[in-house]
C-alpha cells in the first residue's frame, strides 16, 4: 500500500531534517508512529498524503507514485484515496454533522455528490453510532461523537489509506480505546490501511507494528 | 455552487455575526441613496411649488421671507400690503390678483384667509364637504384633518396671535364645511376661510348685539356702547347680518397676493410697475426666490456628501477588518480543505462567495429601503416642508 524509499526533507525555515531510509505499510495493515514530539512525525503523513513534497526519495502510495505527481494531481489522488483524521478533529463548527461527512464533496470536483455518497455517509453514521445526530452542529455533540464524525469524514471517500494524527490525543482514557477501535473496525470494512500517530503507548497492542520514529530524525546541520 | 452552499451555511449559522455585517453595509449604501432620492425630490417640490406661482406681491422686504409666508404658510410675518394694491392688479386689467393673509393659527395650523380662485389656482379638490360660501367657514388641508381628527361638522377656534391679545379680538369659532384631498403640498396643512373671515379674526370685522334698538329710536333714549355689549364669536345665519367692518375695504390687511398675469406681456408690465426702490411694495418671482434657496441648500449638500463618504469610508474600513479578522479566525477551516484536497482557488471562492452574498443582502435592503424612500419621497417631503413652515 504505501512504500517509502530514502526521502529526505527539511523545512526553509530549518529546525530539523527528516531521513527515512524505507518504510513500507501493507494493505489493510495498521501501523503505530510513535517519537518525540519535533521528530517529524506529523511531516511524514504530510509527506505521504502529498501535501509536502520531498528534496529526495520516492514515495508510492495504493501504485501512484505520489512524489512525482504535479499539485493538482498530488490534490485530486489525497481527496479520493487518502483519509485524514486529526486530533482537533477539524470539524466546522457551522456545519451539521451529515454535511461535515460530506464535506470533502463540497471542496474539491475530483468528488462526485451523489446519491450512493449520502447513503454511505448515513451508513458510517449510523456503525459509528451518531446515525441519530447528523442533524446537529458540533457545539451540541460531544468530544467522542465530534471524533466520531470526523472518522465518518475520513471514510466517506472509500480512501486507501487513512491518516490519523493524535485522533484520540484530546479524548478521555476511556473513550480513546473505542474510537481507535472504531476506527479500525471501518477502515477494515473499506478496506483501508491506518498509519497513526499517536503518544499514547497504552493503545499500541492495538496496532499491527508500532515505529519509533525518534530514529528517523537527522540533527540540524 | 458548493462555494455558495458553503458560504450560506456559514452566514445561516453565525447569523448574529451576518446580520450585523449586513445591516452596516446596507446602512452604507442606504444612507446616501435615501438622502440624494430626498434632496432631489426635496429640490423638486420646492422649485415646482415656485414655478407653479407666477408673481408675489408683497410688501419691500426680505424677498425669501415673502415666498416663504405666501407658499409654504411659514411662520416668517412680512409686514402686510393692503387691500388697495390688490385693487390695483384688477383695475390694470394685466392679472389675477390672489390675496393671502397668514396672521393667524389654530391648534398649530396656519389659517390662510384667500379667495374662491385660490382653490381653482393650485388645483385643490375637495374629499369631503363643500367649498367655502359663508363668511366664518373653514375649509381643512387633509393633513389637518387627520392631525386634529376633525371633519366637516366639527368646528376651529382661532387662537389669539399671543399671551397679550386679550384687549378685543375674539377667538372666533369656525364650522368646518369642507376637506381638501391630500395634495403633498403645504396647502395639507392648512385651515383656509375666505380672506374677511380672517378679519374678522383681526377685529378689523365684527358682529355684536345692536346698541340702538327700534325702541330706542322711539323713546328718544341716547345709545349706549361699552362692555356689557355681547360679541359674537361664531358666525351663525341668525347674526351674520350684524357682522360688518369699519373703513374702507382698500386699507384692509393682507400678508402677500399671488398674482397671476394675463401672459408674459402681462407679466413684464406688472414687474415694471413694482422697479422702484421707493415703493413700498415688491412684485416677485418666487420660482427665483426658490431657485437661489435651492442652490444655497445644495452648496451645503456637497459639505454633507463629503461628511457622508468620510463615513462611508471609515464604515467600509471596518467591514474589511471584520471580514479580514473572520478569515484570520478560519486559517484552520482553510488548512482542513487543503488537507483534504481543496484548491486555494476553492477557499478563495468560498470567502469571495461569503462577501458576495453579505454584500448583495445590503444591496438588495438598501435598493429595497431607496425604493419605499423613492416611492414616499413626495409625501414625506410635502410633510417636512410643511414641517419647517
Amino acid at each position: 500500500m504505501v512504500e517509502v524509499e530514502n526521502i529526505t526533507f527539511g523545512y526553509a525555515a530549518g529546525g530539523f531534517r527528516l531521513r527515512v531510509p524505507h518504510l513500507s505499510l501493507a494493505d489493510g495493515e495498521r501501523l503505530a508512529i510513535v517519537g518525540p514530539s519535533g521528530s517529524g512525525k506529523t511531516t511524514l503523513l504530510n509527506l505521504i498524503a502529498g501535501i509536502l513534497t520531498p528534496e529526495t526519495g520516492r514515495i508510492t502510495v495504493a501504485g501512484t507514485e505520489v512524489s512525482a505527481l504535479p499539485d493538482a494531481g498530488r490534490r485530486r489522488f489525497r481527496a479520493s484515496r487518502i483519509g485524514f483524521v486529526f486530533q482537533d478533529f477539524a470539524l466546522l463548527d457551522y456545519l451539521t454533522a451529515r454535511q461535515n461527512i460530506l464535506y470533502p464533496y463540497r471542496i474539491t470536483p475530483a468528488l462526485k455528490l451523489d446519491a450512493a455518497a449520502r447513503a454511505r455517509a448515513d451508513a458510517l453514521a449510523r456503525a459509528c453510532g451518531i446515525g441519530d445526530k447528523l442533524d446537529r452542529h458540533p457545539a451540541a455533540l460531544s468530544q467522542g461523537e465530534q471524533q466520531r464524525v470526523a472518522i465518518c469524514r475520513a471514510l466517506v471517500t472509500q480512501p486507501r489509506l487513512v491518516l490519523s494524527d493524535e485522533a484520540t490525543g484530546n479524548l478521555d482514557p476511556e473513550s480513546k480505546a473505542r474510537i481507535l477501535d472504531l476506527l479500525f473496525a471501518q477502515a477494515a470494512e473499506a478496506g483501508a490501511s491506518v498509519l497513526a500517530v499517536t503518544h499514547d503507548h497504552e493503545l499500541l497492542p492495538r496496532f499491527q507494528r508500532v515505529l519509533d520514529f525518534a530514529t528517523y530524525r537527522e540533527p540540524v546541520s | 455552487m458548493n462555494a455558495v452552499y458553503l458560504a450560506y451555511a456559514y452566514l445561516r449559522y453565525h447569523w448574529a455575526r451576518s446580520l450585523v455585517l449586513v445591516s452596516v453595509a446596507a446602512l452604507i449604501l442606504f444612507v446616501p441613496l435615501a438622502t440624494q432620492i430626498l434632496l432631489s425630490t426635496s429640490q423638486r417640490a420646492l422649485i415646482a411649488r415656485g414655478e407653479a406661482t407666477p408673481l408675489l406681491l408683497g410688501s419691500r422686504g426680505s424677498q425669501l421671507d415673502l415666498t416663504m409666508a405666501a407658499l409654504y404658510f411659514s411662520d416668517e410675518r412680512p409686514d402686510p400690503v393692503t387691500m388697495h394694491e390688490v385693487e390695483t392688479i384688477w383695475d390694470s386689467g394685466l392679472g389675477l390678483p390672489i390675496p393671502l393673509h397668514t396672521a393667524f393659527a389654530s391648534s398649530g395650523f396656519r389659517i390662510v384667509g384667500t379667495t374662491l380662485d385660490y382653490f381653482d389656482f393650485r388645483g385643490l379638490p375637495l374629499a369631503q364637504g363643500r367649498g367655502l360660501a359663508v363668511l366664518g367657514e373653514a375649509v381643512i388641508g387633509a393633513e389637518v384633518a387627520q392631525a386634529l381628527g376633525k371633519g366637516v361638522g366639527d368646528t376651529l377656534v382661532s387662537s389669539p396671535e399671543n399671551l397679550f391679545d386679550l384687549d378685543g379680538v375674539y377667538p372666533l369659532e369656525m364650522p368646518i364645511v369642507g376637506v381638501l384631498a391630500p395634495a403633498n403640498s403645504p396647502d395639507d396643512a392648512a385651515i383656509f376661510v375666505d380672506i374677511k373671515t380672517a378679519w374678522v379674526i383681526q377685529g378689523i370685522g365684527h358682529g355684536h348685539e345692536d346698541v340702538v334698538t327700534a325702541a330706542d329710536i322711539a323713546s328718544g333714549s341716547a345709545a349706549l356702547a361699552n362692555a356689557a355689549v355681547v360679541q359674537y364669536q361664531r358666525i351663525t345665519p341668525e347674526n351674520i347680518d350684524s357682522f360688518h367692518f369699519h373703513g374702507s375695504q382698500d386699507g384692509f390687511p393682507a400678508s402677500a397676493v399671488i398674482v397671476v398675469p394675463n401672459d408674459t406681456r402681462a407679466a413684464t408690465i406688472l414687474k415694471g410697475r413694482y422697479l422702484d426702490p421707493d415703493g413700498t411694495s415688491q412684485l416677485i418671482d418666487p420660482a427665483e426666490v426658490m431657485r437661489g434657496l435651492v442652490d444655497r441648500i445644495f452648496r451645503i449638500k456637497t459639505l454633507l456628501d463629503l461628511v457622508t463618504a468620510i463615513i462611508a469610508l471609515a464604515a467600509l474600513a471596518a467591514i474589511g477588518l471584520a471580514l479580514f479578522l473572520s478569515y484570520r479566525l478560519r486559517a484552520s477551516e482553510i488548512a482542513t480543505a487543503v488537507k483534504l484536497g481543496a484548491r486555494r482557488g476553492m477557499v478563495l471562492r468560498l470567502l469571495a462567495a461569503e462577501t458576495v452574498t453579505l454584500l448583495s443582502l445590503a444591496g438588495g435592503i438598501a435598493v429595497l429601503g431607496a425604493a419605499v424612500i423613492s416611492t414616499n419621497a413626495e409625501a414625506w417631503v410635502g410633510w417636512l416642508l410643511a414641517l419647517g413652515a
